[in-house]
């Protein structure tokens, strides 16, 4: 291909964080650190009470969006895994049974591996070879000790959708709690809680949801008891200061130490930007342009594309491999010929990789953004061409 | 000087707070985040000052939206 077309810079790795973001993400960063900067909820004047609306306004903005109706039910971390571990260490105990997919991410699989391992039963789920989950399957999972079911809403590696709501209502008529992981969906397939009996739902702010970085955690459903719910951790909340015991009340039960405004800044930005075009609109533009990648190197002869390669059952991912090349090879042929940025390897689910196939080298994974153009998927398919060629 | 004999609604926390002052503001109610005055005993720095003819319309607001609050007080001290 001639030099003078090429791109600057194709970002193709969405599915491990979102970039660019919109400009009022930034904007709005630039904003907090410039005119409002104090510590939200622990002093009275004026610039802690406006950097308290900004926390709120990013929990009635997530509530929102996973149609939560009580906004203090949203609580924030650093991330998803944040979101997570606080869900399953909170709420499980020793000898308690959990029912999880083969297609999880380590964010799951790891915690989920520290408590077996003080007691806890877990039974993986196998999923299909194209990375998706039998309702079927789970029912046969559920035994009378079965007290949570955690699975990733969107597969990180081959876009999969988990059948939210069949599993949901399987969860609401055996009376087990049901957390989803939505680092892949939130922001890009809508979710909602209610009508899909989800009782947890752990989020990142830094890819669908257009956030920076840093910001992310737990949106918890009105049926969970938060009495029987422990805390990760303890500490300041700007409330009962009075007290050495830590509040028992939302959100600060679980919520302790400074929280990064900054962040819930841009973040409220991001989910302002989203809720102005709707989820179904950008997840309509990301699912057009993944269509297009698939339907331009599934004839490509020397590619394995995995998954299901169906647009209506998966998220904007697609995980590729091209015979006898080696992931990094590909990946790096990508960077320095094409600009292409994709991720290589495992990208840290293991178990999916078992699932499909391809462990222990993984794939060349692309994950298409809202920012990313027809033009770019065309040049990306012709650049697969001449590699393969 | 605003001679308003001035309600103020408390809560546990600043987050309950400002979720208090949202909510008000939002059924179209004049209010403020202000910080606790000492004579009040609360566990939070900020309180919401209201107009007292506000009081019943924002106490049923929240009540609707499931407004969590730890009681409504007179601003100024009360003078046996």
């Amino acid at each position: 291909m001639p030099d003078t077309n090429r791109p600057k810079i194709i970002y193709f790795d969405n599915a491990a964080t979102s970039w660019p973001k919109p400009d009022c993400v930034a904007e709005a960063m630039l904003d907090f650190m410039k005119n409002i900067g104090a510590n939200p909820g622990r002093s009275g004047h004026r610039l802690s009470v406006e950097a308290g609306r900004v926390v709120y306004f990013a929990r009635e903005n997530i509530a929102r969006l996973f149609n939560l109706e009580d906004p203090m039910r949203v609580v924030f971390g650093l991330n998803a895994t944040e979101g997570l571990n606080l869900a399953m260490r909170g709420l499980l105990n020793r000898k308690d049974h959990v029912i999880t997919s083969s297609m999880e991410h380590n964010s799951v699989m790891r915690p989920l591996r520290d408590l077996e391992n003080q007691g806890l039963r877990v039974t993986v789920v196998k999923c299909s070879s194209e990375g998706f989950l039998d309702p079927d399957d789970v029912r046969n999972a559920i035994t009378s000790e079965t007290k949570m079911i955690v699975v990733n809403h969107g597969s990180n590696v081959v876009g999969s959708l988990a059948p939210l709501r069949e599993i949901g209502n399987l969860a609401r008529d055996s009376n087990i709690k049901y957390l989803i992981d939505s680092a892949q969906t939130a922001g890009s397939i809508p979710i909602d809680m209610k009508r899909d009996n989800i009782d947890l739902v752990a989020f990142t702010g830094h890819k669908g949801l257009m956030g920076p970085q840093g910001t992310g955690g737990l949106a918890i459903g009105e049926n969970v008891d938060i009495a029987s719910f422990n805390r990760a951790r303890s500490g300041g909340s700007g409330s009962r200061s009075e007290s050495e015991h830590h509040p028992d009340f939302l959100p600060d039960k679980y919520e302790s130490g400074t929280m990064n405004a900054l962040g819930l800044a841009g973040l409220t930005a991001g989910l302002g930007y989203i809720l102005d075009r709707t989820v179904d609109n950008i997840h309509q533009k990301k699912m057009d342009l993944t269509a297009r990648f698939i339907d331009g190197i599934k004839h490509i002869h020397g590619i394995d594309v995995y998954g299901g390669k169906d647009v209506k059952k998966q998220t904007s991912v697609v995980s590729i491999n091209i015979r006898d090349s080696s992931q990094s090879e590909i990946g790096l042929l990508l960077e320095e010929q094409f600009n292409i940025l994709c991720r290589v390897g495992l990208h840290c689910a293991p178990a999916a990789h078992r699932t499909i196939g391809t462990f222990p080298h993984g794939t060349v994974r692309f994950g298409f953004g809202y920012f990313n153009r027809a033009e770019e998927i065309d040049f990306a398919v012709e650049a697969l061409e001449e590699l393969v060629g | 000087m605003d001679d308003t004999d001035y309600f103020v609604i408390i809560f546990d926390s600043t987050s309950l707070a400002i979720r208090g002052e949202q909510v008000a503001r939002k059924a179209g109610f004049s209010v403020r985040c202000i910080p606790t005055p000492r004579h009040i005993s609360s566990d939070c720095g900020i309180v919401l000052r209201i107009r007292p003819d506000d009081r019943e319309g924002i106490l049923r607001e929240y009540g609707a939206k499931k407004v969590r609050h730890n009681g409504v007080m007179p601003l100024n001290p009360v003078v046996q």
